[in-house]
């Protein structure tokens, strides 16, 4: 369970305005939803189903408090119950809010960070025609979160609307022990609306770490290489004759540079719904290899349903630029190395989503996708149904 | 066929007149501000917080199921109540807006904008009264 200060005293603020009788406000947003793979020749990362039925992975629950402190400031407070964690309560959001002006906003506190252009929204299903955002892009990690400070400004542009979006801060946590870290992260985004489409970039840049990573490396050339004579000094790798020839620093992710770029379009004309988003990433000077991921989709509106397909995809380029050493046998290590951590991940997915808009605030989800793994060239077939709610 | 045909397009009339009732977009007496129907959508949807003189808008709406709130959301918005309440979703939680605050009648609608220079209401047309301004119908 993660309290933090920021949140408890957030909760304070909120709970002591509500002494001077501020306008409190109580809201929130749910999902309930099960799935299973019906076919299972593999087991696909990121969607965290099998071949049994389960209600808990995508199931959550959030509270939204919001209270109005006066005309200028408001405090927000997000609590999110998943399943996926057992239903411990997180704060996902918590934030003061100043209004600069009736088009600029500042916040202060913890914010879902928007790494791509839904990121924020990724959580709340009733907001979207799928079953969850196309995983190829919105994996559902947890490094999704940012403490600092976020500008939001609209404006109008001709008769279109522009919102500009900036965020400065960091994220600390743990992903799978790898002591994960973001530092220095700057995030800008626009977005231009008219009437029926809009267009969206978005760039972020942070400082990445994985802390404990380094070491499962060094075991790694150790095991593979050590026997042959090989060794590591003070993160350089030295071949039999004592010569130097490798930086280990290449491989770790040690304050190394990180930028995701994003773009996407959307269209809502005559009941005809097409979206599709971009986006690629990489660690500099790292273990990682650039990742691009996308999907498309086309959708049509029929009175209370929605019916959409979605097309995604997850590459890594495989440039083997960190395998940059004059000793052959160093490379394929190197190479190796990085093909055990991402030759497995590329994959491409087709699926049919089905939204039905059963009353006020509560719709029914439907899903059947089948998703391919492009190194083992096979394939499994995971069918969901759930409900999204919001209150 | 002629007959077929006139009861087919009555029918039609009568269906249409009836889901869509009319509304007017109200506001207080003393707002001197002229709002088009572009602006009235950009109220609507959190896009706009402030009347185009700059003073500060407070956004009010009608229960989710009564006729007047379908038939403006429909007529001004273009939305239906789902994509309404989708499209509000991505901005309450997300610190990006407040949705507008709902009022449980026309009467009550009626006193809240008579009452407060900074509102926006809508009601069906036939519940206007001399206590507030029309300034637009849907």
């Amino acid at each position: 369970m993660k309290k933090t200060l920021l949140a408890s005293s957030l909760l304070t603020a909120i709970l002591a305005s509500s002494v001077q009788a501020a306008d409190i406000n109580f809201s929130g947003y749910g999902s309930i939803r099960g799935g299973l793979l019906v076919n299972d020749d593999i087991t696909p990362r990121y969607y965290g189903y099998d071949d049994k039925v389960d209600f808990k992975n995508e199931s959550l629950f959030a509270l939204q408090t919001k209270a109005t402190l006066n005309e200028k400031w408001n405090a927000t407070l997000v609590l999110q119950a998943r399943g996926e964690e057992d239903f411990d309560v997180e704060a996902r959001w918590a934030y003061l809010s100043y209004e600069l002006s009736p088009e600029t906003t500042l916040s202060f506190g913890r914010f879902a960070l928007p790494y791509f252009r839904n990121s924020d929204t990724q959580d709340i299903g009733y907001s979207h025609n799928y079953t969850r955002l196309p995983t190829s892009v919105y994996l559902g990690e947890e490094y999704d979160i940012i403490e600092g400070i976020r500008i939001m400004h609209s404006t109008f542009v001709g008769d279109g609307d522009l919102t500009l979006k900036g965020s400065f801060g960091s994220f600390s946590g743990e992903i799978n022990n790898s002591g994960f870290e973001l530092d220095n992260i700057i995030q800008g985004s626009a977005e231009y609306t008219y009437e029926w489409f809009s267009i969206f970039a978005g760039i972020l840049s942070a400082d990445a770490s994985f802390t404990t990573i380094g070491a499962s490396f060094d075991a790694g050339f150790n095991a593979a290489l050590g026997g042959a004579g090989y060794e590591l000094r003070n993160g350089m790798a030295y071949n039999p004759l004592g010569t130097a020839v490798y930086n280990m620093d290449d491989l770790y992710a040690d304050e190394d540079s990180t930028l995701y770029w994003s773009t996407g379009v959307t269209i809502d004309h005559n009941n005809w719904l097409v979206n599709a988003e971009y986006a690629s990433y990489e660690i500099d000077d790292s273990f990682s290899e650039q990742t691009e991921v996308m999907y498309f989709s086309v959708g049509y509106r029929f009175d209370k349903a929605v019916v959409s397909f979605v097309h995604q995809d997850l590459d890594n380029n495989f440039d083997y630029e960190q395998a940059n050493s004059s000793d052959p046998y160093v490379n394929s290590f190197v190479k190796a190395t990085t093909d055990s951590l991402f030759k497995p991940l590329p994959y491409d997915a087709q699926g049919i989503h089905l939204r039905y808009d059963a009353d006020q605030g509560v719709a029914y989800k439907l899903e059947y996708t089948r998703i391919n793994n492009d190194l083992s060239n096979e394939n499994a077939d995971l069918v969901t149904f759930g409900i999204d709610f919001v209150y | 066929m002629n007959l077929l045909k006139k009861v087919f397009t009555a029918t039609v009339l009568l269906v249409s007149f009836s889901s869509f009732a009319e509304v007017s977009v109200i506001v207080n007496n003393a707002n001197a501000d002229t709002l088009n129907a572009k602006t009235i959508k950009r109220i609507y949807l959190g896009k706009m917080k402030a009347f185009p003189s700059g003073s500060k808008v407070t956004v009010l709406t009608l229960k989710d199921d009564a006729p007047a709130t379908e038939s403006f959301r429909q007529s001004a918005l273009k939305k239906s109540n789902s994509q309404f309440k989708s499209y509000w979703s991505k901005l309450a939680f997300t610190g990006k807006g407040t949705p507008a605050k709902e009022l449980a009648s026309a009467a009550d609608m009626l006193n809240a904008v008579k009452a407060d220079v900074s509102t926006i209401g809508f009601v069906d047309s036939s519940a206007v009264t001399g206590d507030v301004k029309v300034i637009a119908k849907f």
